[in-house]
């Protein structure tokens, strides 16, 4: 069976990921989780790539949680008493938003008192689980999990949780909290956790998306994604605008499809988003986001696949890690400098 | 010179010697309060820049407590409570934390790659700080303060050296008043 268009996602992950894609195999794959892991790899593109730079900042909202029989993805949300510039106390309070089916299972089943005990003393919220460059990599990569929380809210009905972290997320994890109050866009992004994995980035054009009103709960539904994919672990992330503004939370999905299919996948929309975070977004229907951003923990690692004649000089540079991945190339003649220039410290 | 923030910059920690042990423990029996309350009838305190880690050479009270996520606390010397006490006859009560505050704190490495993580569930603004460590190496060492850490919120200390395997950080918490009110030892 063929996913979608392999063009995309080679362009997202590189070249020589495409290098060492044969005919058939990979793509014949159905994407499933297998250890934690979302496959195949080239469905589920990492957020650090090059491509998704204009989602750099916005990535670190999304929080992996995980807790006993619990697992998925959050984000953290801004509140209306906090100005995107300003330094008020109340820029910063750990406002967490996820599904409630995270901890239920299954849309509109019960919340108990054992999730609730779950959420706020056995789970942890994990800031810059990824991977570290686009398309592989751990070794230079970080995750700060933090743990303890108040269970503020929730609705079965709309699939909404709201959660407050005991403390603020530490500066060194650069939490961005999200606005919300789209206008015009381009393109729409989900980030979040598929499998229980790195974080990922599906992305799709506004036109696949359809608005549903519904009495309690209303819908934004993504026929098909132009890049990325869907898998359960995901639910509870951000559907986001290309300025990083919210548009709703990841709460079902049909079809385990990879880019280009029908996927169907369901985030409750911002309308219902507004009116049940009650206080911390007053009926606002406009808010910025704040960004502590006082660390920007974005490893710079160039990857280069190119190949290089006689007579060429090229100079490769990167503050972390330079890596030459399958396809690199320097023939006799040719002039390779690799440069690792330490950025400043914060 | 031990009340202000020199004890920050000297990246010092301190234990109190076998002797002074030795007679607070007289003084004082069994009763960890006792023990504290008999640390105010010593007047002169070795200065001692040579002493181990306290959380090498436990005091003689040699209380533990440990954080929310498990870490283990070892409280502070008799030397440390008898420094407070001191100032507190001289300027007023000091914020102090209490046990259950300590027990509420969230102390632990990073969930991948090197670093602490610590959570100030308290209303106190503290300070710490960190001595990482990687055994294969001890070049590798590298020492940080942060602070102040407002209640709330919480920080996460990583050393700057990527080429290292550390595996252990030595983590002392002070309170407000800069007063060590905890040390540990923090592993991946």
């Amino acid at each position: 069976m063929q996913y979608g268009t392999p063009i995309s996602t080679c362009t997202v992950l590189a070249g020589f990921l495409c290098a060492q894609l044969g005919a058939g195999d990979l793509w014949a794959q159905e994407p499933d989780c297998v250890d934690d892991t979302a496959f195949p790899s080239d469905c589920f593109p990492d957020v650090l790539c090059p491509q998704f730079s204009n989602y750099l900042d916005f990535r670190r909202a999304v929080v992996h949680i995980y807790g006993p029989d619990l697992g998925g993805t959050g984000f953290l949300v801004n509140n209306v008493y906090c100005d995107s510039d300003s330094t008020d106390p109340d820029c910063g309070i750990p406002y967490l938003l996820t599904a409630t089916h995270l901890v239920t299972g299954f849309m509109d089943d019960e919340v108990t008192s054992g999730d609730i005990y779950a959420l706020e003393n056995e789970t942890t919220y994990t800031f810059g689980f990824e991977d570290s460059y686009c398309g592989q990599g751990e070794n230079l990569s970080w995750e700060i999990a933090l743990g303890g929380a108040q269970v503020l809210g929730f609705s079965t009905e709309k699939d909404l949780m709201l959660i407050q972290l005991s403390t603020a997320p530490p500066p060194e994890a650069g939490p961005y909290f999200l606005g919300w109050g789209s206008g015009a866009f381009t393109e729409v992004a989900t980030i979040g956790h598929p499998c229980g994995g790195a974080k990922k980035i599906a992305i799709a054009d506004p036109s696949a998306m359809e608005f549903h009103e519904n009495l309690n709960r209303d819908v934004l539904k993504i026929e098909y994604w132009e890049i990325g994919a869907i898998l359960g672990g995901a639910s509870g992330g951000p559907l986001l605008d290309d300025e990083g503004l919210l548009l709703g939370l990841l709460s079902a999905s049909d079809n385990d499809v990879c880019a280009g299919e029908q996927a169907d996948s369901y985030f409750t929309a911002i309308t219902t988003i507004i009116p049940f975070l009650g206080l911390v977004a007053n009926s606002f229907n406009h808010h910025g986001p704040y960004d502590s951003n006082a660390y920007i923990p974005i490893p710079d690692v160039e990857l280069n696949a190119e190949k290089y004649g006689a007579g060429e000089t090229v100079t490769i540079s990167a503050t972390q890690q330079v890596v030459l991945t399958s396809g690199f190339d320097a023939e006799a003649g040719s002039n390779v400098r690799v440069i690792i220039v330490p950025a400043a410290s914060p | 010179m031990v009340l202000g923030f020199s004890c920050f910059a000297c990246e010092r920690e301190e234990a109190i010697p076998a002797t002074t042990s030795a007679s607070l423990t007289q003084s004082g029996g069994d009763d960890p309060d006792a023990l504290a309350l008999g640390a105010l009838a010593v007047t002169v305190l070795p200065d001692d820049d040579t002493a181990k880690p306290s959380a090498e050479q436990p005091d003689a009270l040699g209380r533990h407590a440990a954080t929310r996520d498990g870490t283990q606390l070892l409280l502070p010397t008799a030397r440390e409570l008898a420094k407070r006490e001191l100032l507190e006859n001289e300027v007023g009560e000091l914020e102090s934390l209490s046990i259950s505050d300590l027990e509420q704190l969230r102390l632990h490495w990073y969930g991948k790659g090197a670093g602490i993580v610590f959570q100030n569930t308290t209303d106190f603004t503290m300070r710490l700080s960190v001595r990482f460590e990687a055994s294969t190496d001890p070049e590798c060492g590298e020492t940080m303060v942060r602070g102040p850490i407002d209640g709330k919120t919480s920080v996460a200390p990583m050393p700057s050296n990527r080429d290292c395997d550390y595996d252990s950080a030595r983590v002392t918490l002070y309170d407000p008043s800069n007063f060590t009110v905890a040390t540990a030892i923090v592993k991946p």
